[in-house]
């Protein structure tokens, strides 16, 4: 027996039969690392979850920060539709659209255009509101719709979804800036917070 | 490190007794002093039979899904994919019971009690926190690859390693029943079984039933992947319950299991991806269920070999008394 290690543990031994200071001690480092790496992990999660890209149209003079991955679209009657490839089975989307608005065209008048238009375009097509919202300090006109998407794709078996929309309107100069949210209706809440923050990113 | 002390209880029983002795910082009384240093086999052996078996599922399904045609009805794929779920750990568990009921092993009570419990808070609070409230799969498949690895280490690692330590350090550890180095093994994979049986069994359910090739082989993955950071959390609280180690020897081993548990999760998915052209689809079950098994593997041989020389060490130690 080595006496003088035996005298040495003995100084630091605990009472018998409980846990002794370096037990108790890392108990508790156990738990601090698990929150530490939690808390650590989260905020990455956070900080994946807000990144953005730029997206910038110098001939229709916008651009704006997007989430990140998502796909921009450029081929349709529209300035820009980004969507979010993953979500299923409506792609949540953001549009912008320059509509010319000089003379006596009113932002009512540009919404009515959409309104005709959509109404022959998308199934069920309704209109819920038309609001003056507060958005970034000034006034703009927020009009709220649903309709129903059914995949015409006769290989793709699903069931129609009910999609939610949001159209703000900007009027800049003798243009109107309509920039629209549409997403199913389960998740259009969910998302709204994100499509208000691609909204205040918008410069023109 | 040890000497006779009539003032002290014992660590494991908590008795005094006139004849207590010191080994490593803690105290026994002379039953207990020989015993926490006993190597028990049949775990080891109903471990290493279970993970054969296993393996060999693993290469009899692969052979299967050669012969059988691609597509399965329901109720057969869900049969196979329950069978996979659940079989592992009840093969582990009737291993141990049949040694008991022939009186070459003693079992607690609380053995069948951790791995309920593992199950539940793996099925009631783990998989809920993950998937529902952190909604963590849907980040996962999204976001890049540095940043899935990041998450699995990060979030998945800890939560799922924390439990598994949880289950079995406020429940048996601290009681006469963990008598041997060998019983932080036995009820960490306790706590292991119970946990991978529960998530894989919700997954099978959640989707209805799993193809017979990939979905097989990611349950099995998924096993590894909480198997094997059980065994370091049974070797390090077996090793800590009787010696007083230092402070930051239980913090690391519960760290390496969580960053061993994230880091099989990851390769269990990931590495399944693979070449895209002409002729080949991008997806192979194989890589990930490979890395798993060897994984295991190599981490049972090492927890193995490492708390046998503990025991000859403790053993000769106390022989030469």
């Amino acid at each position: 027996m080595n006496a003088s290690l035996f005298r040495r543990s003995m100084r630091s031994a605990p009472p018998p039969g409980d846990l002794t200071r370096n037990d108790r001690f890392a108990e508790l480092l156990v738990v601090a690392l698990a929150v530490a790496a939690l808390i650590l992990g989260l905020s990455l999660r956070q900080q994946s979850a807000n990144q953005t890209w730029r997206y910038e149209n110098r001939e229709a003079g916008v651009e704006a920060s997007y989430p990140a991955g998502w796909l921009v679209d450029e081929r349709g009657d529209y300035v820009v539709r980004i969507r979010d490839p993953y979500a299923r089975p409506f792609k949540t989307q953001y549009q912008i659209r320059i509509i010319p608005a000089g003379g006596q065209t009113s932002i009512r008048n540009v919404l009515d255009g959409l309104t005709l238009q959509r109404s022959t375009d998308l199934a069920a097509y309704r209109v819920f509101s038309v609001d003056e919202v507060p958005v970034g300090g000034a006034m703009l006109t927020q009009m709220s719709f649903a309709f129903v998407d059914a995949d015409p794709n006769p290989f793709i078996q699903r069931l129609p979804v009910v999609v939610r929309g949001m159209d703000v309107v900007i009027r800049d100069g003798d243009r109107a800036i309509v920039v629209t949210y549409m997403a199913a209706e389960d998740v259009f809440e969910e998302n709204r917070a994100a499509f208000e923050r691609f909204l205040a990113s918008l410069r023109y | 490190m040890y000497a006779l002390l009539t003032d002290a209880r014992c660590t494991v029983c908590g008795q005094e007794t006139t004849e207590i002795t010191g080994y490593g910082g803690r105290y026994y009384c002379p039953t207990h002093l020989h015993r926490f240093s006993e190597n028990v086999p049949l775990i080891w052996r109903a471990s290493t039979l279970t993970f054969s078996l296993m393996l060999l599922a693993v290469l009899g399904t692969g052979i299967a899904s050669l012969i059988l045609p691609a597509e399965t009805q329901d109720a057969p794929r869900l049969a196979v994919s329950v069978g996979y779920a659940v079989l592992p750990a009840l093969i582990w568990l009737l291993i141990l019971y049949q040694a008991a009921a022939r009186g070459r092993l003693e079992l607690s009570p609380l053995l069948p009690t951790v791995f309920v419990l593992a199950a539940l808070i793996a099925a009631a609070v783990t998989r809920p926190f993950l998937s529902d409230l952190l909604a963590l799969n849907l980040w996962l498949t999204r976001t890049s690859q540095i940043n899935r690895l990041l998450g699995n280490l990060l979030i998945c690692g800890p939560i799922n390693v924390f439990a598994l330590y949880a289950i079995v350090r406020y429940t048996v550890w601290h009681t006469p029943i963990f008598t041997r180095r060998t019983d932080g093994i036995l009820y960490a994979l306790a706590a292991g079984w119970g946990y991978t049986t529960a998530i894989n069994l919700m997954f099978v359910i959640d989707l209805g039933g799993l193809t017979l090739l990939s979905g097989s082989l990611r349950l099995v993955g998924q096993t590894c992947a909480y198997l094997a950071p059980s065994l370091v959390i049974g070797f390090v609280l077996g090793h800590n319950r009787f010696e007083n180690l230092p402070f930051y020897y239980l913090p690391a081993g519960v760290t390496a299991a969580g960053v061993l548990n994230g880091a099989l999760l990851y390769a269990g998915s990931e590495l399944n991806s693979t070449r895209l052209d002409l002729t080949a689809s991008g997806f192979s079950p194989w890589p990930g269920v490979v890395i798993s098994l060897l994984t295991l593997a190599g981490v049972f041989g090492a927890v193995y070999g490492l708390l046998k020389r503990y025991n000859a060490l403790t053993e000769a130690r106390l022989g030469h008394r």
